[in-house]
C-alpha cells in the first residue's frame, strides 16, 4: 500500500468516526466507539500495522498524520464527553420537588421546664460563687424544724403544713435541713444554693403538694441584708434578662432575724399597668421569704454568732418559671401531659 | 385580722390626715402586710338617715308614712309592709327613689317610685336584709339612740356623714399577722403601728372604775368608756361574790374577775355589731359582743360566765384529772387530758382555759349577772390542747402566740364599763385579781455597729435610738460605750427580747426599702462536686426523644400493687405517709414507673397515643440502717404508641426501640465499655418473654471483672398496665443511676489512617440461639487474629424467619464483620484467612449452623 493511500485510509477512519459519533448520548457508547477505532484491535490501530509497507523516508510523514487522526478522535471524544456532563448538569438542575411537603424528622425530647429553670438558676448562682448543696428529702424534725428555731409547738410551724412519716421524720417541706446539714458539717464561710423537691399540704393552682424549692446560704464575717439584695438582683436581672428592681418588706420566719419577703418589679407590665394581671397592678410580685440568719439557729449549729453574720433565702423554682413562661397552673408541671411537656 | 378604718382611726392622733390606702400601704411597708382594702357599705347607694314625721294606716298590712330627710325638710309619703315603723321621732333608712341596693343573689335593682293601692310611694323604708348588713328580715332598721357611737342621734337626720357614724360605711383592711407579734392581734396594736410608722400619737386611757387604777398610756385610749361613777354599784363588792385561786401559775400567769350585776340581755348597738361583722364576727347579744369588742380592740381574749351557774362562786385555774370531761359552748363533748388547763368551778371544769368556754356556764337570755374572765395564759399549753381537740379559737389563736398579762386589767375594765352602759348593769366594786407570775420589762443592749454591719445601712446611735423611741421603747445610751444603747421594751412587745431583735425593729422603721444592694465580698474554695449522672441521663434521653417529666414522691398502694411485686420484696414495703391529703399520696414510691404509668393512662385519655416519656428522681425505701430513708436516684422511661413515620406510618413502636434508648444511654455513661442484656422472665411487672435485665460491667473490691445488674427493660405486663386501664403495649425500663461507674473523662482513641475491609457471613442456624451470643462468639475470635488485625464491628444485617426460605426450626441470618489494621493496609488473602477462620468457628459452634 503506498503512503498516500494509507494517508487517505487513516484520514476517511478519521471522517467516519466523526460521523459515527455524532448521534451517540451515552457515555458507555462513545468509549465503546472509540475503542473500536483506537482500542488494539481498533480500524485504527489495523491500519497502523501497514506502515510497515510505507517506504522509511515516507513513514514520517503519514506517522503524523496517524497522530493527527488519533488525536482528532481522543478529542472529539473528550469534546462529547464534555458536552454529555454539560447535558447532565443542566438536567440535574433542571429536577425540582415538591419542598412543602412534611420534613423527616425523628421524635422530639425535651428537658421538663423545671428542670430547664434548675439548671440555669444553678449557673446563675455559680457566676457569683455559689456551689450546690444536697440532702435528703425525708429528713429529721431536727433538721427541719428544730435547728431552725422552731421547736414542737411553735406556731410558724403552721406556716408549712407538714407531712409526716413519724413522729420525728417528715417529708421536708423546705430544703433549709440542707442548710443545717451543710452548717453541720463544715466551719464558715459557706455560700451554697439548696435546689430540691420539697413537700407540703397544699393544693391550688398556686401551690403543688410537691414542689421545688431553692434555698440559698451565705455565712461569713461581715455579710449584711444590703449584700442578699445585690444577689437577688443579680438572679432577676440574669434570669428575666431585663433590669428589674427589688424591693425588701419586712416579714417574719422563726430562723432569720430581721427577715424580709422579696418582691421583684413586675416583668411583664415592668409596674406601669394598673390594670396588670399578673402583678394585679401594684407593680410588684414577691417571690421568696428571706433573711439574715437568726442566732439561735447558729446555735444549733455551733458557729459563733458575733463572729459570723449570714443570709439565706427559700424562693418556688416553679414560681418563677411560672411567671417567666406565662403558665397559669401550677399542676401542668406535674401531670406529664406531652401538649405540655412539648412547648418548652 | 381585719381593721376597721374608723376604729383605728379613733384610737389614734394623726399628725397629719391620712387615707386609708396610704395607711395600708405604710403598713404593708412595716410588715403588716394589707393583704385587701374592702369597703363596706359601699353596695348601696341613695340611702339616708330620715325622721318619721307622720304614720297612719294605709290597709290592713301597709303602712303610709311621712319622711323627712333633713330638719325642717319638705314630708315625703312612703308606704311600708313592715309592722315596727316606729312613732314620729323615731328614725329609719329610707331608701330614696333612684337608690340602688343589693339583691338577694348579689344583682342590684334601682328603687323607683310606685304607686301602691291608690297612694305613691316615694322609695322604701329599709331592713337589715335589704341593705344586705345583716340577715334580720323581722321589720325595717329602726334606729335606737345607742346605735351611734358618739352620741348626738338627733343630728343624724341631713348629715351626709350619718352611715359612717352608724358604722354602717366603712373601710376595713384584711392584715397578714406574723406569728411572733401577737401584739397587733387588736386595733389598739395596730394603731400604736401606724402612729409610730406616719407620726402620730395613741390617745390616752380615759377610764376607771376604782380610784386605785393605774393608768397606762401606752395600753389605749377610748374616750367613749368614761366610767362615770354612777356604773358602779358601791354596795356589791367583787371580792365577797368570787373567789379565784391558780393552782398552775405556770400555765396561767394572771387571771382577774370581776362582776356586772341586773344585765339585760339584748342586741348590741349598731355601731357594735357592724364592726364585729366588718372584723368577721356574728353579733349575738350585748354580753358576748362586749368580750368580742374588747379582744378586738385590746388583742386580750375575755370571757363572759353566768354568774348563777358558776358553783360556789369559786375559779380555779388547774390542770384536767384523767377521765374529765366537758361539753364546749359548740356542743361537742370532750374528753380532757392531764396536760389541758381548765377553768373550774367549785364542782368541775367550766371551761376549757384560753380556748373556749362550758356549755353549762355560758351567758344566755336569762342571764342577770356577770362573772367576767380576763386572765393570762401560758402559750405552748394552749396550742397543745387547741391542736389536740383541733379546737381553734379567736381566744386561742391570741393566747397561743402570747397575750400581754399587763393589759389584762384594761381589757377587764373596758369591758365591764361596756357590759353596764349596754346591759343596763351595774359593775361590782373592785375586782378579784391572782397576779402569779409577774411578766416585767425587758432591757436589751443593741449596737449600733452592729445594726450598720446586719443591714448594709449606717446608722448612729441617736438615729437607732430616735428609731426605736417611735415604738415606745425607752432608749438610754450607755454610759461608757458611745457605740451601744440599752432599750427597755414595752412588756406588749415579746418578741424583742435580743440584739437582733431590735436591729430589726430599727430597719423596718427605717425603711426595708431603703436598704441597698451590694454584692458579698465573700469567695470561697470550689469544693462541691455535684453528681453529673442525673444530667448525663436527661441528655441521653433528651436526644432518644423522650420528653422529661416530673411526677410526685408519693405515690399510692393501687399503683404499688400494679407491679405485682413478691411480699419479701423490699420495694413492696413502703414508707407511709402518715397525713396524706389524698390516697394517690399514701405512700412513697419505690419505683419510678408505677407514676409514669398513670401519666401515660392520662395522656391516653385525651386521646394522645403516643407517648415516650422519662423521669430522673429518687424513689424511697426503708433503711436498715438509719430512720432515713434510702433515697437511690432512678431513671425511668416509657414509651407507647408508633413511631414518628415520613410519608407513611413508622410502625408500632417495640421492645428494641426501648433497647435503643437504653443503649444510648449506656454509651452515655460506659464509653466503650459494653453493657450486657439477658433475657428475665423474673420480673413481676414485665412481659415474661419481652424483658432484659441490664448489666454494668463492674469491678469487685477483690479486682474481679463482673457485671452489675442496674435495673430492667421490657414489655410492661398485661396485668400491670390493666390496673392503669391502659390497653395498648408500653414498653419501659427502669434502671438505678448508682450502678453506672462516674463518668470520666473520654479519652481519645487515634482516627484509622488505613482502610477496613468487611466481609459477610450469611447462615441459617438454630431459632433458639440469641444474636448476643453469635456477636459475641465472632468479636471473642477476633481476639485471636494474629498480627494487628481486629475485627473493629460486628453488625447483623439481616435476620428472618420466613418458612418459605428457611428450614423447619432454623433462622437465617447475615453478619456483617468488619477489619481493620492500625498499622498497614490489609492484603486480600489475609482477610479471607481472618474470615475464613470465623467462618468455620461459626459452623462449628453455634447450634445447628450450616451455610445458607
Amino acid at each position: 500500500m503506498s503512503a498516500d493511500d494509507l494517508i487517505r485510509q487513516v484520514d476517511n477512519l478519521g471522517r467516519v468516526f466523526a460521523a459515527e459519533i455524532e448521534p451517540l448520548a451515552g457515555e458507555q457508547e462513545i468509549r465503546n466507539a472509540q475503542a473500536r477505532y483506537l482500542g488494539k484491535k481498533g480500524t485504527v490501530s489495523q491500519l497502523m500495522k501497514q506502515m510497515r509497507h510505507v517506504p522509511a523516508a515516507q513513514r514520517k510523514r503519514v506517522g503524523s498524520v496517524f497522530n493527527r487522526v488519533k488525536s482528532s478522535i481522543a478529542d472529539a471524544v473528550a469534546a462529547k464527553l464534555r458536552q454529555l456532563e454539560e447535558v447532565d448538569k443542566a438536567s440535574d438542575l433542571a429536577r425540582t420537588i415538591d419542598v412543602t411537603l412534611p420534613g423527616r424528622q425523628g421524635a422530639i425530647g425535651r428537658l421538663h421546664l423545671v428542670t430547664q429553670v434548675w439548671n440555669e438558676v444553678v449557673e446563675i448562682f455559680s457566676e457569683i460563687g455559689f456551689e450546690v448543696a444536697e440532702g435528703p428529702q425525708i429528713d429529721t424534725d431536727f433538721h427541719c424544724f428544730e435547728a431552725l428555731a422552731m421547736p414542737k409547738g411553735h406556731p410558724a410551724r403552721d406556716m408549712q403544713d407538714t407531712f409526716y412519716i413519724t413522729d420525728d421524720v417528715v417529708l421536708r417541706p423546705h430544703t433549709s435541713p440542707v442548710q443545717i446539714r451543710t452548717m453541720t458539717s463544715q466551719t464558715p464561710p459557706v455560700k451554697i444554693i439548696a435546689p430540691g423537691v420539697v413537700y407540703r399540704r397544699d393544693d391550688d393552682p398556686t401551690h403543688s403538694p410537691m414542689f421545688t424549692q431553692l434555698e440559698g446560704l451565705l455565712v461569713d464575717e461581715v455579710v449584711g441584708l444590703s449584700d442578699l439584695k445585690g444577689v437577688f438582683l443579680h438572679l432577676i436581672r440574669r434570669f428575666y434578662g431585663k433590669s428589674l428592681e427589688v424591693r425588701f418588706r419586712p416579714s417574719y420566719f422563726p430562723f432569720v432575724e430581721p427577715g424580709v419577703e422579696v418582691d421583684m418589679q413586675c416583668a411583664f407590665c415592668m409596674s406601669g399597668n394598673p390594670a396588670c394581671r399578673v402583678c394585679k397592678g401594684t407593680g410588684w410580685i414577691e417571690i421568696s421569704g428571706a433573711g439574715m440568719v437568726d442566732p439561735d439557729v447558729f446555735a444549733h449549729v455551733d458557729y459563733d454568732a458575733e463572729k459570723f453574720t449570714g443570709f439565706a433565702w427559700g424562693m418556688g423554682l416553679e414560681r418563677i418559671a411560672m411567671l417567666r413562661h406565662n403558665v397559669n397552673d401550677i399542676k401542668h408541671l406535674y401531670e406529664g401531659d406531652v401538649r405540655f411537656l412539648r412547648q418548652f | 385580722m381585719r381593721v376597721v378604718w374608723s376604729w383605728l382611726r379613733e384610737l389614734i392622733a394623726l399628725d397629719s390626715e391620712l387615707h386609708p390606702q396610704q395607711a395600708a400601704d405604710a403598713l404593708t411597708a412595716a410588715g403588716l402586710e394589707v393583704e385587701s382594702v374592702e369597703t363596706v357599705g359601699d353596695d348601696f347607694s341613695g340611702v339616708v338617715v330620715a325622721e318619721v314625721v307622720g304614720k297612719s294606716k294605709h290597709t290592713d298590712k301597709l303602712t303610709l308614712v311621712e319622711l323627712i330627710d333633713e330638719p325642717g325638710g319638705q314630708k315625703t309619703d312612703v308606704i311600708c309592709g313592715a309592722d315596727n315603723v316606729p312613732e314620729p321621732g323615731g328614725l329609719v333608712l329610707w331608701a330614696k327613689p333612684g337608690a340602688i341596693l343589693p339583691g338577694p343573689q348579689g344583682d342590684r335593682w334601682e328603687i323607683a317610685t310606685k304607686v301602691v293601692k291608690g297612694v305613691t310611694s316615694h322609695g322604701m323604708i329599709c331592713s337589715e336584709s335589704e341593705l344586705g348588713l345583716g340577715d334580720d328580715q323581722a321589720g325595717i332598721i329602726v334606729l335606737d339612740d345607742i346605735d351611734v357611737r358618739h352620741g348626738g342621734f338627733h343630728s343624724l337626720v341631713g348629715d351626709s356623714r350619718a352611715l359612717e357614724r352608724l358604722g354602717i360605711r366603712d373601710r376595713v383592711f384584711e392584715i397578714g399577722i406574723y406569728a411572733n407579734r401577737p401584739d397587733t392581734l387588736g386595733h389598739v396594736g395596730i394603731a400604736r403601728e401606724l402612729a409610730a410608722l406616719v407620726g402620730g400619737q395613741l390617745k390616752p386611757i380615759e377610764f376607771s372604775d376604782t380610784p386605785s387604777a393605774d393608768n397606762l398610756p401606752e395600753a389605749g385610749p377610748s374616750e367613749a368608756f368614761h366610767a362615770a361613777e354612777e356604773l358602779i354599784d358601791r354596795q356589791l363588792d367583787a371580792a365577797s361574790l368570787v373567789s379565784v385561786e391558780i393552782a398552775d401559775p405556770q400555765g396561767c400567769p394572771r387571771y382577774i374577775a370581776r362582776v356586772v350585776d341586773d344585765v339585760s340581755v339584748g342586741p348590741s348597738p349598731r355601731w357594735m355589731q357592724q364592726r364585729l361583722r366588718a372584723v368577721g364576727l356574728r353579733p349575738i347579744s350585748n354580753l358576748v359582743d362586749v368580750t368580742n369588742y374588747v379582744m378586738f380592740h385590746y388583742g386580750q381574749p375575755l370571757h363572759a360566765f353566768d354568774y348563777q351557774k358558776v358553783g360556789k362562786s369559786h375559779i380555779a385555774v388547774r390542770r384536767a384529772e384523767s377521765d374529765q370531761r366537758l361539753t364546749t359552748l359548740d356542743d361537742v363533748e370532750r374528753s380532757l387530758e392531764p396536760d389541758d388547763l381548765l377553768i373550774c368551778d367549785g364542782h368541775g371544769p367550766i371551761a376549757l382555759a384560753g380556748i373556749m368556754g362550758g356549755k353549762d356556764s355560758e351567758v344566755s337570755e336569762s342571764t342577770r349577772r356577770v362573772l367576767l374572765e380576763t386572765a393570762n395564759f401560758e402559750p405552748t399549753g394552749i396550742r397543745r390542747t387547741a391542736r389536740r381537740l383541733n379546737l381553734h379559737s379567736d381566744g386561742s389563736h391570741r393566747f397561743e402566740r402570747g397575750v400581754d398579762p399587763n393589759i389584762t386589767d384594761h381589757a377587764s375594765r373596758m369591758a365591764c364599763v361596756l357590759l353596764a352602759r349596754l346591759g343596763g348593769g351595774k359593775i361590782a366594786s373592785g375586782s378579784v385579781e391572782a397576779y402569779v407570775r409577774r411578766i416585767e420589762k425587758r432591757t436589751v443592749a443593741m449596737r449600733a455597729s452592729r445594726a450598720s454591719m446586719l443591714t448594709g445601712v449606717d446608722f448612729s446611735r441617736d438615729e437607732a435610738g430616735k428609731l426605736l423611741s417611735r415604738l415606745g421603747i425607752t432608749v438610754a445610751d450607755d454610759p461608757h460605750d458611745s457605740d451601744t444603747l440599752h432599750a427597755t421594751c414595752p412588756t406588749f412587745r415579746i418578741d424583742l427580747t435580743r440584739e437582733v431583735d431590735l436591729i430589726e425593729e430599727v430597719i423596718r422603721l427605717h425603711g426595708m426599702h431603703n436598704v441597698p444592694a451590694t454584692l458579698p465580698a465573700s469567695t470561697i474554695t470550689r469544693s462541691r462536686a455535684v453528681d453529673p449522672r442525673p444530667s448525663r441521663a436527661r441528655r441521653a434521653l433528651v436526644a432518644s426523644g423522650l420528653c422529661e417529666t416530673i411526677t410526685f414522691g408519693y405515690s399510692s398502694e393501687e399503683r404499688l400493687r400494679s407491679l405485682r411485686l413478691d411480699a419479701s420484696d423490699r420495694r413492696a414495703s413502703p414508707i407511709r405517709v402518715r397525713n396524706p391529703m389524698t390516697s394517690d399520696q399514701a405512700i412513697m414510691r419505690t419505683l419510678l414507673l408505677p407514676n409514669l404509668l398513670a401519666q401515660v393512662a392520662r395522656n391516653l385519655s385525651f386521646g394522645i397515643k403516643d407517648i415516650a416519656l422519662f423521669e430522673v428522681g429518687s424513689v424511697f425505701l426503708p433503711s436498715e440502717t438509719s430512720r432515713l430513708a434510702d433515697e437511690p436516684v432512678h431513671v425511668a422511661g416509657i414509651m407507647t404508641g408508633r413511631r414518628p413515620g415520613w410519608l407513611r406510618d413508622g410502625g408500632a413502636i417495640d421492645f428494641y426501640d426501648i433497647k435503643g434508648v437504653v443503649e444510648r444511654l449506656a454509651v452515655e455513661f460506659l464509653d466503650r465499655q459494653v453493657p450486657r442484656y439477658a433475657a428475665d422472665s423474673s420480673v413481676p411487672y414485665m412481659h415474661p418473654g419481652v424483658c432484659a435485665s441490664f448489666a454494668v460491667p463492674a469491678t469487685e473490691p477483690d479486682g474481679q471483672k463482673t457485671y452489675r445488674v442496674a435495673g430492667y427493660l421490657g414489655e410492661i405486663h398485661p396485668a400491670t398496665r390493666e390496673v392503669y386501664d391502659i390497653d395498648q403495649a408500653c414498653f419501659a425500663f427502669e434502671l438505678q443511676l448508682a450502678a453506672f461507674p462516674t463518668p470520666e473523662a473520654a479519652q481519645m482513641s487515634e482516627i484509622p489512617r488505613y482502610p477496613a475491609v468487611t466481609r459477610d457471613v450469611s447462615l441459617f442456624l438454630d431459632k433458639a440461639v440469641p444474636a448476643g451470643h453469635i456477636e459475641h462468639l465472632i468479636a471473642s475470635t477476633g481476639q485471636s487474629l494474629s498480627g494487628e488485625m481486629a475485627i473493629e464491628r460486628v453488625a447483623l444485617l439481616e435476620e428472618y424467619r420466613d418458612p418459605a426460605k428457611v428450614p423447619a426450626g432454623k433462622k437465617g441470618m447475615l453478619w456483617s464483620i468488619t477489619y481493620r489494621s492500625s498499622e498497614r493496609t490489609l492484603t486480600d488473602s489475609e482477610v479471607n484467612n481472618a474470615h475464613s477462620a470465623v467462618e468455620t468457628r461459626m459452623l462449628s459452634e453455634l447450634p445447628g449452623a450450616e451455610r445458607r
